[in-house]
């Protein structure tokens, strides 16, 4: 003899099937817009001004690829973990602010920042000895990413770093577009800016600067940076192509200090 | 599944300055909320920041009014789209609520009206979720590289709009 109590239980499971057959469109509506709800939120991640890790690549940018964390890093900590870096700094070197970047080079948010803002800030705070800027190779979406990376340091073994970090924004293509980040293409680059091509193409085949590229990349996980652009503004992190106006109040108040 | 016919001539009865300013409304504070959240990272580290409140004030409202300025034409684009298509079923489902509600079948629609401002505030939730689970990799296999979750959130907005239409003009004849 059941017990009423599995009785309840085999009644409820007997109506299930009756119940499913009852759904409406509504109900199934409403799942829909559930779903829209976190297509939603998940587009919205998508927005947040940087670029999502890829999936392809080495073993140091499957590392990259960790889920992103909304911390906020401690300025007196990422000062004491950021190096002098590789590449020539821009400006004073005894400036009262020091900005340093971590970009990819085919990362269209860092282009948009290196269009929109980068030349005011050079403008206003660089060249008038107020900060000085650095730049850190992290390259992390993909492949071809890292072969702009490798062309940038062998950019900067002729002494021209800034010229051809110029040269790779402003020729950057479409993001799914990567036919010019080979030898072949990255040379005309070097061509246009007066580097020793011969040499450049050496360099470039030769990879002999990947480490430098893993420094970069290691340097910027150690401290948050879970993509790009990110900048460190002694120490304040900001992340995304902001407009100039939020480096500007930051520097500005970095100034009054 | 409606007839178009009856749908256009109840889209027709029910867009008039009221149901524009609502629909405005909820869009700019979906938009609003969206900015809040495309920007959190930021916003998170400015109020860290050991400055006076009015500068860190300040920031915050630079980097929400940034928000259209950072982001790609296509996101403005899909972003505006949606916010207009929440906006208008949002003001459905609150239409809605003033019919069903003397049917006594409100839990339907209080389910759509809490998941419809969920949709905004769940954002974070989205984000959250979405990189918990790994989905960032996805981007990179998809032949659109993301656009396939734009295009799938304004056709289940229109869905969801096409069936509060239809669902309030039936109200509308039962009450008749």
């Amino acid at each position: 003899m059941p017990s009423a109590k599995t009785a309840k239980k085999t009644l409820t499971l007997g109506d299930l099937g009756k119940k499913l057959s009852q759904i409406k469109l509504t109900q199934v509506l409403y799942i829909l817009l559930l779903v829209a709800v976190f297509l939603i939120g998940y587009l919205l991640g998508r927005l947040q001004g940087i670029q999502a890790p890829t999936v392809a690549g080495t073993n140091n940018q499957q590392q990259a690829a960790a889920p992103a964390q909304p911390s906020v890093p401690d300025p007196k900590d990422v000062l004491s973990k950021l190096t002098d870096g590789h590449f020539p700094a821009k400006g004073n070197k005894n400036a009262k602010v020091t900005i340093v970047e971590f970009a990819d080079f085919r990362c269209p948010f860092c282009e948009r920042y290196f269009t929109d803002t980068e030349s005011q800030i050079m403008k206003d705070y660089v060249d008038t000895g107020k900060v000085k800027y650095e730049f850190r190779n992290y390259q992390f979406l993909g492949d071809a990413s890292v072969v702009a990376g490798n062309a940038a340091e062998c950019a900067n073994e002729q002494g021209k770093f800034w010229d051809y970090h110029e040269w790779l924004y402003k020729n950057q293509p479409d993001e799914s577009d990567t036919s010019m980040y080979n030898t072949d293409g990255l040379a005309k680059g070097a061509e246009e800016i007066g580097l020793d091509v011969t040499k450049f193409r050496d360099c470039l085949d030769s990879k002999k600067y990947a480490s430098n590229l893993d420094k970069d990349l290691n340097e910027g996980k150690s401290i948050g940076v879970t993509g790009t652009p990110t900048f460190y503004i002694n120490g304040r992190q900001l992340v995304g192509a902001q407009p100039y106006l939020a480096f500007k109040t930051i520097i500005d108040e970095e100034l009054k200090k | 599944m409606p007839k178009t016919s009856d749908l256009l001539f109840f889209l027709k009865e029910s867009i008039n300055l009221r149901f524009v300013l609502k629909t405005i409304i909820f869009s700019t504070l979906f938009l609003g909320i969206a900015a809040v959240v495309i920007n959190i990272v930021n916003i998170i580290s400015a109020l860290s920041f050991n400055y006076p409140l009015l500068v860190k004030t300040k920031l915050i409202f630079i980097y929400i009014g940034g928000t259209f300025q950072s982001i790609t034409d296509i996101d403005i684009i899909f972003l505006t789209l949606i916010s207009v298509l929440f906006g208008a079923n949002l003001t459905l489902v609150l239409a809605k609520l003033k019919f069903v509600r003397k049917q006594n079948n409100l839990r339907l629609t209080f389910g759509a009206g809490i998941i419809s401002i969920a949709a905004a505030g769940c954002a974070t939730c989205g984000l959250s979720l979405m990189s918990i689970i790994g989905l960032a990799g996805v981007l990179a296999i998809l032949p659109l590289h993301g656009i396939e979750f734009y295009i799938l959130a304004v056709i289940i907005l229109i869905l969801s709009f096409i069936y509060n239409l239809n669902s309030i003009y039936k109200a509308c004849k039962i009450r008749k």
